[in-house]
């Protein structure tokens, strides 16, 4: 992205790009199409108010994800502070014959991995970052996200053969 | 099935996208965020503000944690401490027939950013509850119930540069016999029974500094409603360095904990990157994710540990 690009410009290409990437990452991660939506508007709320604090020593994209990965936690933690306040899904029916049934299991399983896995897992096989690019946004180190994501893999494997038998 | 069949699978799920509308709507309320950071150039932190801002928290996290080690004659004798100047700064309630909605500074941000808290306090349980404030919609499913005295999300660092006086709320939703119900509340009388108490935690090394704060709510009683608590809530870790030179772009961390047994328990680790001024003065926010911040607030102690260009430093967090 060119340095001079305004605030507005950068944001109205980054929403053109990513957005669609962005609440699908909140979708998986939230498990809710209205926390995923809300997700997606305050990313792109925090980069209009902090855009002024990035350095081009990363890639926008790489900052962008930085941030969504940030709301997503916030929103998470939100969850946790309202500690009495019931699950708001709104989860899709899985009525039998639907041909969407297998992914919407698969997407169940995905939900119930560790948050650790279930981040590297979205961000390199669903969202398909590169292993230098999640290493980048989660903080982690590449062997990390590389193990990480093995055993990610694993835990669906176990999880798919427990579902088919 | 082997490795690459679930590779497969994953990459082979349907690619679930916003629909016009939803893009419209989210872009509509960026877009008004963006016409009013048009006209406030001045509360945006520029570069040149960093060091500024990171002196605020420095100053602040060195009153409250006590820290003999600050450089404090190095920062401006005006910068006072943040987080105790704003415990008696706009906090209070609006309190409805069914509802409050709470309002607090945003503890992240600096400025006129405010947090919000909605509460239901109606007698009978609400089902398909829907906020609407200026900025969003937060919607409950229609079938779930919430039970009186509940807390019903809130929205964090909303800026309101005129102050919270002209916020106003909308809830929506059905009572008894699904009858439709409404209350607006308006934060422009809020009553005062609230307290803040934000509380930051503080340590330090030969060349680092860390703040890490959390907040706790709490408000008298008003009907039948208890003495409401909310909190701890965690607002993060945020480190300085003071190092001579200029600072390493890439720091190795690891974050600690000090269990009751006496054994440490890794939280998190990782490469920290500044963004800060590329001078001798950076920030770097540390990365803790969900599972690490649950696990922080009821232990006493927490290490980070530093490495950077074939050097090492550890610092411990402990609650002031």
């Amino acid at each position: 992205m060119e340095e001079h690009l305004n605030i507005r410009e950068v944001t109205e290409r980054l929403f053109a790009l990513y957005a669609d990437d962005i609440y699908r990452y909140a979708l998986y991660m939230l498990h809710d199409a209205d926390d995923a939506k809300d997700a997606v508007q305050e990313v792109f709320l925090r980069v209009v108010k902090s855009y002024a604090k990035f350095r081009s020593e990363s890639s926008l994209k790489t900052w962008l994800w930085s941030i969504t990965r940030n709301c997503i936690a916030d929103a998470g933690r939100r969850r946790s502070r309202q500690r009495r306040l019931p699950h708001f899904y709104s989860k899709e029916s899985k009525s039998s014959g639907d041909p969407a049934v297998a992914f919407v299991e698969m997407e169940e399983l995905i939900h119930a991995l560790p948050p650790r896995q279930k981040q590297v897992a979205i961000l390199r096989l669903i969202q398909d970052l590169s292993t230098t690019e999640t290493a980048r946004i989660l903080n982690w180190s590449e062997g990390k996200v590389r193990s990480t994501l093995h055993r990610a893999v694993t835990t669906l494997r176990a999880q798919i053969a427990r579902t088919t038998d | 099935m082997d490795e690459n069949d679930v590779k497969s699978r994953l990459s082979d799920l349907p690619k679930r996208e916003l629909s016009e509308r939803d893009r419209g709507e989210i872009w509509e309320r960026i877009d008004d965020t963006l016409r009013g950071q048009a006209t406030r150039t001045s509360v945006q932190i520029s570069r040149a503000n960093w060091a500024t801002t990171a002196a605020v928290l420095l100053v602040s996290a060195g009153v409250l944690g006590g820290y003999a080690g600050w450089r404090t004659h190095a920062l401006p004798s005006t910068v006072s401490s943040r987080f105790t100047a704003r415990q008696a700064d706009i906090a209070g309630e609006s309190i409805g027939q069914s509802w409050r909605v709470i309002v607090v500074p945003s503890p992240r941000q600096k400025g006129p950013y405010y947090d919000f808290l909605f509460l239901y306090t109606g007698r009978v349980p609400a089902t398909a509850v829907t906020v609407q404030t200026p900025s969003t919609k937060l919607n409950g499913a229609s079938n779930q119930s919430l039970e009186s005295d509940t807390e019903f999300a809130g929205q964090n660092d909303v800026y309101l540069p005129q102050g919270p006086g002209h916020y106003a709320v909308t809830f929506h939703w059905s009572g008894k016999r699904n009858q439709q119900m409404n209350e607006t509340l308006s934060c422009g009388n809020l009553t005062k029974d609230i307290r803040v108490k934000q509380s930051m935690l503080s340590g330090g090394s030969t060349n680092w500094r860390i703040t890490y704060t959390e907040d706790a709510i709490s408000g008298g009683q008003i009907g039948a409603m208890p003495n409401i608590v909310y909190g701890p809530l965690i607002h993060g870790v945020v480190m300085f360095n003071y190092l001579a030179s200029n600072a390493p772009s890439s720091i190795q961390f690891k974050i600690t904990e000090s269990l009751p047994n006496g054994n440490g328990n890794t939280v998190e680790t990782g490469t920290l990157e500044a963004q800060g001024p590329a001078d001798n003065r950076s920030t770097y926010v540390l990365p803790i994710d969900q599972e690490g911040e649950t696990l922080i607030p009821g232990q006493p102690v927490l290490h980070v540990q530093l490495t950077w260009d074939g050097r090492s430093e550890q610092l411990n967090l402990t609650r002031p």
